[in-house]
């Protein structure tokens, strides 16, 4: 029998071509491993800090509580009054210290926002969303044409036997964001801001939902165009439900009516100094009838012949809107020792059965004017952070 | 003998088959991954939509619905608020009152097997809040009561708290037109007080009583119907067989055994010896009736008045509960129930038993009795207003919400 030396044998060659495999494919799969956990430990922390900045935001006034009365004095940001309802301020001075010219990275209360954030980049959005139609898979023939936040919105949802067909088609000015989706169970989201529809169908009932952003800020707003977010490989958004009191109602009156020698009525109000710009500023009115009682109102000025506002023209008016008077006497944010600093004149005639409510109403600058109208309500909202490396 | 090479050998295919393992065990290492934070984001997202509810009155909506016996339109406006509030990816299941007597039950889409879906989901979350609404005060409860004589009609106008409507009578016809809405349409009581019936009610009475337990008397075209307090003589004047009347419900609506068995189904009547001053015990201070009293004994003329020894029924036991006892002069280790409540009962198809308390003696009499002083009488009262409050569930105990969320596995 010949002998070979023992190095050279099948099992030896057999083995070391295992050994080189195993320790090959072993290599390769350590580096994916390694790959793969910075990423994910990289996404985790992200959403992490989303989801803790949102935590913050929606469950704490922040630190010192009232910290937007002197935003300098700010140590950790927080947006609600109590948990989960916002409170209009505090957004309205962290969108004021979002501005370009506020975004100082030396300033301490920019240290503090963007400590929330993890020092990384973010967009804070406040959403409303709305139910528009929940039905039956059964028999389903639903259209519905309406328009949301400025946007025409066609919907419209279809049983075709073995299947559902649902088609969305959004339009503003002349850009149309349109889809058709057909199954059984689907998820469509169409969006066009302000808007996003979308619809799910789990083969029994169909839904469609709608969401509109009502606020949006992040460092330099200001400047327009986008938070730059779309170019980011990665993003981590979390959202979180809240309510909304959509203003501040700073004064209002209940039940003015016409008598028999009707005297003018004083409703005086304050603006805060330095909250002239910082808020869109509107009387409305709420009057018992459509068209009843005739309400004149004067700004900061005693009743004469030429009004400022009158109803039956319309129930909503301006007093300052994205930093523009409308009144003949503009309103003023001159510090008065904390007391009303502005007051209406107003004049109800008609039948003594009819009555208005009148109301002074802040809302964050040029916001829609219908949130105005809402400032009485709690409006279910949400709020969404988003943030990116 | 033939040599094969080590790699046929046990030893190597067994190392082999190690090393696949481990191979196996890097490469799933490689495909698994960390787990997310999905739990934590649902946790989350149970809380805010509690949050909210609470925030923007939904919740006072869904318990003021349920205090007004409109268990649909509380279903409706969780339903939808919770569709709004939570993505439409995630299941829930909404519930208000405890597992063994739901108050209302909320689903996304439908309840098939709900607990098998909520065990087997890829990520699941549970948000509870306590309804501190429901206790606040019953301003305007409307209550029916029954009175035959001016001892009943002075008690129930003790009974009565400012502020609640009542309407008073001793006629059957006018009694049953209340209940009817055929006397005063747009006046229907929340509940019936019952302080002592000493008349033979006809069949057609006590039916309507029994309905209007149990949700079945029809008022403008709905089902409407209420809690039951009940005192006195009531079923002693009433008794019959329980197997051809009505009677026998009646009864066990209250939480009594109708025993056909006996002479005076599930009732014996007794009257203390002469001279003697029992009072009724209360043993169980956690109730709504009993909680916070400033007394645990409540005097009761006894000698002059009779009292009723009730056998409680074993079908109904778990919904009763005997707040107060009376010490048994007969028999010393046994005692007698003095005040007894039922909670609801869901019989599901079968029907709905509202809640009812039975007080076993002539409360009414006993307190308009010039012996008692006016501290006396005001025990008796305050345990007649807490027991129409209670059955009226205007002002019931803490309930628990809970919100159940889940994402389906795919």
């Amino acid at each position: 029998m010949k002998e070979r030396g023992q190095v050279l044998t099948l099992d030896m060659f057999l083995a070391l071509s295992l050994t080189a495999l195993v320790l090959g494919y072993s290599g390769v799969v350590m580096e994916q491993v390694h790959t793969r956990a910075q990423e994910e430990v990289s996404r985790y922390s992200l959403e992490r800090v989303a989801g803790d900045a949102a935590e913050a935001l929606v469950k704490t006034g922040g630190l010192p509580e009232n910290w937007e009365d002197r935003p300098s004095t700010l140590q950790v940001l927080g947006l609600v009054e109590e948990p989960n309802v916002l409170s209009p301020r505090k957004l309205v001075y962290l969108r004021e210290l979002c501005r370009s010219e506020n975004w100082n990275s030396s300033g301490p209360e920019v240290q503090a926002v963007r400590r929330l954030f993890g020092g990384q980049n973010f967009e804070v959005r406040i959403l409303s969303r709305s139910l528009l139609v929940r039905a039956s898979a059964a028999g389903l023939n639903y259209t519905l044409n309406t328009s949301l936040q400025g946007v025409g919105v066609y919907v419209r949802l279809e049983n075709l036997g073995s299947t559902l067909r649902a088609r969305v088609r959004l339009q503003k000015e002349n850009t149309v964001k349109e889809q058709t989706m057909q199954g059984k169970t689907f998820s469509m989201v169409v969006s066009l801001p302000p808007l996003t529809v979308e619809v799910v169908s789990d083969g029994k009932t169909v839904g469609v939902w709608c969401e509109g952003v009502i606020w949006k800020l992040w460092p330099g707003w200001d400047l327009g165009g986008t938070s730059g977010e779309e170019n980011s490989v990665e993003v981590a958004v979390a959202r979180r439900s809240l309510v909304l009191p959509a203003g501040e109602v700073r004064n209002a009156v209940e039940n003015r009516r016409h008598r028999a020698r009707p005297e003018p009525y004083t409703l005086t109000f304050l603006v805060r100094p330095g909250e002239l710009d910082l808020f869109d500023w509107y009387v409305v009115l709420f009057p018992s009838d459509p068209n009843k009682p005739a309400t004149e109102v004067w700004v900061n000025r005693p009743k004469d012949n030429k009004f400022d506002y009158h109803f039956p023209w319309n129930t909503l008016f301006p007093m300052r809107y994205h930093g523009k008077d409308y009144p003949k006497v503009p309103l003023t944010e001159a510090d008065n020792g904390g007391n009303p600093n502005n007051y209406l004149t107003l004049k109800v005639t008609g039948s003594p059965g009819d009555s208005v409510d009148v109301g002074v109403v802040a809302v964050p600058r040029c916001s829609s004017p219908e949130l105005a109208r809402q400032a009485w309500n709690l409006l279910p909202a949400i709020l969404e952070v988003r943030v990116w490396r | 003998m033939r040599e094969r090479g080590f790699v046929f050998s046990l030893d190597a295919c067994l190392a082999t088959v190690v090393m696949m393992i481990a191979v196996a065990g890097v490469a799933h290492l490689e495909t698994g991954g960390t787990p997310g934070h999905g739990y934590l984001k649902l946790e989350r997202c149970a809380q805010d939509a509690l949050s909210a509810m609470n925030g923007t009155g939904v919740t006072k909506h869904v318990i003021d619905s349920l205090n007004n016996l409109q268990y649909s339109e509380a279903a409706r406006a969780a339903r939808e608020n919770l569709l709004l509030l939570l993505p439409p990816g995630v299941s829930f299941r909404y519930t208000v009152g405890t597992e063994d007597n739901l108050l209302v039950e909320v689903y996304r889409d439908n309840s098939d097997n709900w607990r098998g879906r909520w065990e087997n989901a890829a990520e699941r979350a549970l948000a509870v809040h306590l309804t501190c609404e429901f206790i606040r005060t019953v301003e305007s409860l409307d209550v029916l009561i029954w009175a035959d004589d001016p001892q009943d009609e002075w008690f129930a106008s003790q009974v009565i708290k400012p502020g609640w409507t009542y309407r008073m009578t001793g006629s059957e016809n006018t009694f049953v037109g209340y209940l009817e809405g055929k006397i005063e349409p747009n006046w229907y009581p929340d509940v019936i007080f019952l302080p002592d019936v000493s008349v033979y009610w006809s069949e057609n009475t006590l039916r309507r009583v029994v309905d209007y337990i149990m949700f079945k008397l029809i008022v403008d075209g709905r089902e409407r119907g209420g809690g039951v307090v009940v005192g006195g003589d009531t079923l002693w004047s009433n008794r019959r067989d329980p197997m051809i009347s009505t009677y026998g419900e009646f009864l066990l609506m209250l939480g009594i055994s109708p025993n056909p068995f006996d002479q005076d189904p599930g009732i014996e009547r007794v009257r203390w010896p002469e001279n003697s001053s029992y009072r009724m015990e209360l043993v169980d201070l956690t109730h709504y009736l009993t909680t916070g009293l400033p007394f645990q004994d409540v005097p009761y003329q006894g000698d002059d008045y009779y009292q009723y020894v009730y056998k409680t029924s074993w079908l109904l036991d778990p919904w009763l509960r005997t707040l107060g006892e009376w010490e048994n002069w007969e028999n010393e280790s046994l005692t007698w129930p003095g005040l007894l409540v039922r909670e609801v009962v869901n019989l599901g198809i079968f029907g709905f038993m509202e809640r009812t308390a039975l007080f076993n003696v002539r409360m009414a009499q006993s307190s308009s009795d010039n012996r008692f002083d006016h501290v006396e009488t005001q025990g008796w009262v305050t345990l007649a207003q807490r027991a129409l409050e209670w059955v009226s569930r205007q002002k019931a105990e803490l309930q628990p919400i809970v919100l159940y969320v889940w994402r389906e596995r795919r």
